[in-house]
């Protein structure tokens, strides 16, 4: 009751007690209203002078949902309900691993498929894994192809990863990466491209488009065409841009290049792309398995090559969730939760046991 | 008692729920985005994604306060992507603008009802939708917290920030239409 004594207008206006008497008076406030002011008197003024303010924030109600809405709304849900399993096992809460900071790093995966006739360049390579070229012009751009037959794993100064077909080939600069994230792409690969504040975009060029990407939550996939080249989007937004055209493209949506006539075009996917978000919560969810078998489904997810350097260390077992993670964070948890640590050699992830201290 | 049996994967109980709060979420919704498509489909998603985890739910003691909670995320992770004019570098997903317009008061002066809406036009984002939860919805300090994702310091000094300045409004107008009936008696005086 004492701190009513010194209450101005504004202290009135804050307090909840007040305003909930104001707006919809019931018996318990009323009374005790009427007794602080009984008991300071000198205070009413500051209180009327709060009501009025109060009463006259009467703020409009917006809008109605529309009947035909609520029935469509209503209608969809109750088809959703009805192909829903009864039984929801979708999400595992057993073992929840919090990481704030990897749900927070939020990631764009980029795929951009690129017609096939390039890849005829490399055939007569050899057959091996990355080979970086360094170029030693201004700023010391690096080019890493894919000469091998399977996709193989890039690691970007920013932590952002790519997966390199075979035959393709990025360029980038090493030195100021962090500054200009700028991937020039030949061929096809997917992207996951890691958050950086404040906000540097993340912009892959090829011959006749760049996709431009920022840190909110991101998931793309791959597909494979021949006439056209396509970005493909998982969750987020990623902006592709031609000579003529712009177009943002969502989730589960494609941007299409026609290579012919040069028309750039969006579609909704049909299907649930390969890792979507909708797709990885089920799919990269393990209950006491295997880590040979959570490997494998990483590997056929992503079409890396992942083995595992101790055949002991593949029976360990785990649990975990790792659908909203990127590769290199999933590889992490992984890790930490069977004691390995995993290498990145040419390309191919390697997991082993950690070293006894 | 329907969330209870809705939790006991009671589909009819949930229809209940969908239509009943289908008005508030959209009220709500429609605020931050003009295009009622959007935001149908986000209350969809929404209510799925609800009735998809509803055994991992525990009682929650306010339906509305969850569902206002789930539906302005989603509703602002979707939104950049309607919005193409806005470069993307310049999109920033946690600052949506909100509408909210004040009932008119018709003992007003019709000009002291201009300066008024300009005034709650003229306040940010956050601060109309702080007036909107505490006023419309009738929330506590606590849940509108909750709700916009701020700690409840920093939603007491939104609501002081946006009641000041309506405050000083409100002084403005009581003189104008003290003034204004000074006119009008003046004029009544001398006409006679």
């Amino acid at each position: 009751m004492e701190k009513y004594k010194s209450y101005q207008s504004t202290d009135f206006l804050l307090d909840d007690h007040f305003v909930n008497w104001v707006l919809a008076p019931d018996e318990v406030s009323e009374v005790h209203w009427q007794t602080v002011f009984a008991t300071y008197p000198a205070i009413l003024p500051f209180a009327k002078d709060a009501r009025r303010v109060l009463l006259n924030i009467r703020i409009k109600p917006y809008r109605k949902m529309p009947e035909s809405m609520r029935e469509e709304l209503v209608a969809n849900i109750r088809d959703h309900i009805s192909r829903s399993p009864s039984a929801d096992s979708r999400r595992s809460h057993q073992v929840r691993f919090r990481f704030g900071r990897w749900v927070a790093a939020a990631c764009i995966l980029l795929t951009i498929g690129f017609a096939s006739y390039r890849m005829g360049i490399f055939t007569d390579a050899p057959v091996t894994g990355l080979v970086i070229v360094k170029e030693r012009a201004g700023r010391a751009p690096q080019k890493v192809s894919n000469t091998s037959d399977i996709p193989l794993v890039v690691l970007l100064p920013d932590k952002s990863t790519v997966i390199l077909d075979p035959g393709a080939n990025v360029v980038y600069s090493e030195q100021d990466f962090n500054q200009h994230r700028e991937v020039y792409l030949s061929g096809e690969a997917f992207f996951e491209v890691e958050r950086q504040e404040p906000h540097v975009p993340f912009v892959v060029t090829t011959d006749h488009f760049t996709a431009k990407v920022l840190g909110t939550s991101f998931r793309v996939a791959a597909s494979e065409t021949q006439l056209a080249h396509r970005v493909i989007v998982n969750t987020g937004l990623v902006e592709v841009t031609t000579n003529e055209t712009m177009l943002r493209v969502g989730a589960n949506q494609e941007a299409i290049f026609e290579v012919s006539s040069a028309v750039l075009s969006q579609e909704t996917m049909q299907e649930l792309t390969p890792l979507s978000q909708k797709a990885v919560e089920k799919l990269f969810n393990f209950q006491a398995a295997p880590l040979d078998d959570v490997v494998a489904s990483l590997a056929s997810r992503y079409s890396v090559s992942i083995s595992i350097s101790d055949p002991e260390l593949a029976k360990r077992t785990l649990t975990a969730s790792l659908g909203e993670l990127h590769l290199h964070e999933k590889l992490e948890l992984i890790c930490r939760a069977v004691e390995a640590t995993y290498t990145l050699h040419d390309g191919r992830i390697i997991l082993s046991p950690q070293k006894k201290e | 008692m329907l969330w209870r049996q809705f939790q006991q994967g009671d589909a009819e109980a949930f229809n209940i729920l969908v239509r009943q709060y289908s008005d508030i979420l959209y009220d709500y919704g429609t605020r931050f985005s003009p295009d009622g498509e959007l935001v149908k489909d986000c209350i969809q998603d929404v209510f799925c994604v609800l009735w998809n985890r509803r055994k991992h739910l525990s009682e929650v003691t306010s339906i509305k306060f969850y569902l206002m909670k789930a539906l302005r995320q989603k509703v602002i992770r979707e939104l950049p992507k309607w919005r193409h004019t806005t470069p993307l570098d310049q999109l920033r997903a946690d600052t949506p603008s909100f509408v909210i317009e004040i009932e008119d008061d018709l003992t007003l002066p019709l000009e002291v009802r201009k300066k008024l809406a300009a005034s709650i036009n003229a306040l940010s984002p956050r601060q109309k939708e702080l007036l909107y939860l505490r006023f419309y919805k009738n929330l506590k300090q606590d849940k509108i917290a909750g709700i916009m994702g701020l700690n409840r310091q920093s939603v007491y000094n939104l609501q002081r920030s946006a009641l000041l300045t309506l405050r000083k409004l409100i002084d403005y107008e009581t003189i104008a239409a003290l003034i204004s009936v000074c006119i009008f008696i003046c004029t009544a005086f001398f006409a006679f």
